[in-house]
């Protein structure tokens, strides 16, 4: 009997103990976040959530990407405070709901708080367990988080997902940087490479997402334009897909679009005798020709040699542009050189550390080496000549 | 020393990979290494096979004989018991540091309004119930279970090889210290609790295979902490190994498109849960013996309660708990149980041995027939 009766008490300890975690919350009392931005009003921050209204996501019947139009299928609120975590508890006097941070697919960074430095803001986004590492990051480019966050989409019901999807795209185009929260954090604490997150644009009824934004230490120092990017896209292997406008050779008003197959860039540190670090890049790409507009007059085999150089010249030259800017205008090692030179010459670097981006990165010379091919024509052998 | 048989060789090296796992699956102590973790979980594991190989040959010429049974062979019943009891208590205390480590974790990564008492509870209970079941239970629950650790890790380190970023492993032993310093850390974290070990290997089939079983159970544990360590290192970079506080969740949490950090969660659930077992049973096991008491059973559930407790004495909240597992507390602390003891063992159980021999020589055969 007692051992009947201890295990029904062992039992019902059981069933209460599993009953589940603590802070269980049913789907339906949360808030689904989808985009966070952080804005800087004088000594306060503001935060805006972009928070989903799940019936109107799914009566669509859309999903997460699809299905614009229709009324809002989400709610944009902000909240000021001294800190992130303050101002998003704040809004649990605006939103009945708890915020679900996990869901957050985007967190968008104002130029005005970039600029002030990001370190302090970082901080709350690591610590806490819910959101996730995973997180995509963008700046705000002349304009608030708020403003973006806030950004209807006509594509789309959940601008989150859009905005997550356009900064993916940098596969196929590598115009921007796509940076999660982790990698984020790592080129923070990491010595010998600067900080770059891709920017969003606002446009009237949309944003674009291009471009970067370049870091010293935790401060905005300044953007790359899009072909800049490029350029650092290239050199730091972040390239999968792109289409490269290179001149006709004869008609060099005329372009032909080159579709980027394949890139790989191996980099070559040396360090000469009298201690000055020397780079090299060698970049390997592979492409189709896409599109032509000129008429092709010399053979398929000349033609092709011609707009491999023209590539190669485009190539090295968006990456050339995008290592000057950030050697003389920002001096922001983005590209990871230092790290490669404490790879190579760990004593010279230790020498060096302190002053790298300021006295020592602006000076280095760094050769860019382009060897492109050119592998497929597409469907036609030459543009059509009409007679 | 004829024992009944409880577990197969092959049970042997299932328990022993759980048991030494647990303490890595979710904190390993050679990420504290950076760029030369994998260096470190090499020379850890190096030094874990002499040390392992010393308790596998204190088991293997004390003839069969149990921690008990040998500690008293070597320091007289007294001595032997005393001895006993520093066993006991270390034993209390890797299971206190584990299943408080464990708690831990699922506070700070999923629950973190759960009391830590249910979580700690609720892995001491499952415990309880293998522990009481003997060691065959412990073997083929082991069996099913801890398969699924290297299958965990196959299935996130596979899931981000596109992720890895290669830049963190060069310059290789910059620094020495931090290399050596963890490398002692991981032989006493894991392959040191073997210990334990020479209280359960008299019960194995066959004394033959426990080498070789033993080896290939060191083998799978050097794979899986080798490719933990290297693939969180690509990850997270060395730079953010002194600030992420589980690299592993980190890890699972960054696979694109699903979210599996659960089957992190699972690793320390099964590794952790194999080695409070085992603790548990050691303390039971060892005490039944030394007071005489023929069943441990009744005594497992008492010690199991031990642990919750002097979980939150030792360390009442995290920052404690971080703070030890940080300083060389534990390393220290195991000098005593993980090596000086067993030294002296080896020691007197080999002066003892040839003595034996030499009194068995000197004795006419008539009188050893008679």
């Amino acid at each position: 009997m007692a051992r009947k009766l201890a295990v029904l008490i062992l039992m019902a300890a059981v069933m209460i103990n599993c009953t589940g975690c603590w802070n269980n919350r049913d789907l339906t009392e949360l808030s689904i976040l989808t985009a966070l931005g952080i804005d800087k009003k004088g000594d306060k921050i503001e935060v805006t959530a972009q928070i989903i209204k799940p019936t109107d996501v799914s009566s669509s019947g859309a999903g997460s990407a699809g299905g614009g139009g229709g009324k809002k299928s989400y709610v944009v609120v902000s909240h000021v405070d001294k800190t992130i975590f303050a101002a998003l508890r704040g809004m649990l006097s605006k939103v009945n709901r708890k915020i679900f941070y996990s869901s957050s697919q985007v967190i968008v960074i104002s130029e005005e708080l970039a600029r002030s430095g990001v370190q302090d803001y970082i901080d709350f986004i690591l610590r806490d367990h819910e959101t996730q590492f995973k997180s995509l990051v963008i700046v705000a480019k002349g304009t608030s988080a708020k403003e973006i966050v806030q950004q209807e989409y006509e594509l789309s019901k959940v601008p989150g997902a859009f905005i997550r999807d356009t900064i993916k795209n940098s596969d196929a185009r590598g115009f921007t940087k796509e940076i999660n929260l982790l990698e984020m954090a790592r080129e923070l604490a990491s010595e010998g490479r600067e900080l770059s997150i891709g920017t969003i644009l606002k446009e009237d009824k949309s944003t674009i997402t291009e471009g970067l934004a370049i870091f010293h230490n935790d401060k905005l120092t300044g953007y790359f334009d899009k072909y800049e990017t490029r350029g650092y896209c290239f050199i730091t292997n972040r390239i999968k897909s792109s289409i490269i406008e290179v001149p006709h050779n004869e008609k060099p008003e005329k372009l032909i679009g080159v579709e980027l197959m394949k890139s790989s860039a191996k980099l070559k540190v040396g360090l000469s005798t009298d201690k000055k670090i020397e780079i090299t890049i060698k970049l390997k790409v592979s492409g189709n020709i896409g599109e032509q507009q000129a008429i092709q007059e010399k053979n398929i085999l000349d033609f092709c040699r011609c707009t491999r150089e023209n590539l190669e010249k485009a190539i090295k030259k968006d990456c050339e542009n995008a290592i000057k800017k950030s050697q003389q205008e920002f001096k922001s090692d983005i590209f990871g050189f230092g790290m490669h030179v404490f790879d190579e010459y760990p004593d010279y670097w230790k020498s060096v550390s302190d002053k790298w981006n300021d006295d020592i990165y602006p000076n280095i010379k760094v050769k860019v080496e382009v060897e492109a091919k050119i592998l497929r024509t597409g469907l036609i052998s030459k543009n059509i000549q009409i007679k | 020393m004829k024992r009944d048989a409880k577990i197969s060789n092959y049970q042997l090296a299932i328990i022993v990979i759980g048991f030494c796992y647990g303490s890595t699956s979710i904190a390993n102590p050679a990420m504290a290494a950076k760029r030369d973790a994998w260096l470190s979980v090499l020379l850890g594991t190096l030094g874990g096979t002499l040390l392992i190989t010393l308790y596998l040959y204190i088991s293997k010429i004390n003839n069969g004989r149990n921690l008990v049974e040998i500690l008293e062979y070597c320091f007289g019943k007294i001595g032997g018991k005393l001895f006993c009891i520093v066993y006991i208590l270390y034993f209390l205390y890797l299971s206190t540091y584990n299943a408080r480590t464990f708690g831990e974790f699922m506070i700070a990564v999923s629950y973190p309004e759960t009391p830590m008492i249910v979580l700690v509870s609720l892995l001491i209970i499952c415990a309880v119930y293998a522990a009481r079941s003997g060691l065959s239970v412990i073997g083929k629950t082991c069996e099913v279970l801890v398969p699924l650790l290297p299958a965990a890790v196959m299935v996130v380190t596979l899931s981000l090889l596109d992720a890895s970023d290669f830049t963190g492993f060069k310059p290789m032993l910059l620094e020495v210290g931090p290399v050596i310093r963890s490398s002692i850390d991981l032989i006493s974290n894991v392959y040191g609790d073997f210990v334990i070990f020479i209280m359960v290997l008299p019960y194995t089939t066959s004394a033959k295979g426990r080498f070789k079983a033993t080896y290939w159970a060191i083998a799978v544990i050097f794979t899986i902490m080798f490719t933990t360590s290297t693939r969180n290192i690509q990850l997270i970079g060395p730079a953010l190994t002194d600030y992420i506080r589980y690299p592993s969740h980190v890890a699972a949490q960054m696979i694109p498109g699903i979210s599996i950090d659960p089957l992190v969660d699972m690793n320390l659930l099964i590794g952790g849960g194999v080695k409070a077992t085992l603790c548990i049973y050691g303390c039971a096991k060892i005490t039944s013996e030394i007071v005489g008491i023929e069943n441990c059973k009744p005594l497992i559930a008492a010690f199991a309660m031990i642990p919750i407790v002097l979980g939150f004495w030792f360390f009442p909240d995290a920052v404690e708990l971080y703070h030890w597992a940080k300083s060389m507390g534990d390393a220290t602390l195991s000098i005593f149980p993980q090596l000086l003891i067993p030294i002296a063992i080896l020691i007197i159980s080999i002066i003892k041995n040839r003595k034996k021999k030499r009194e068995v020589r000197k004795t006419p055969p008539e009188l050893i027939i008679g």
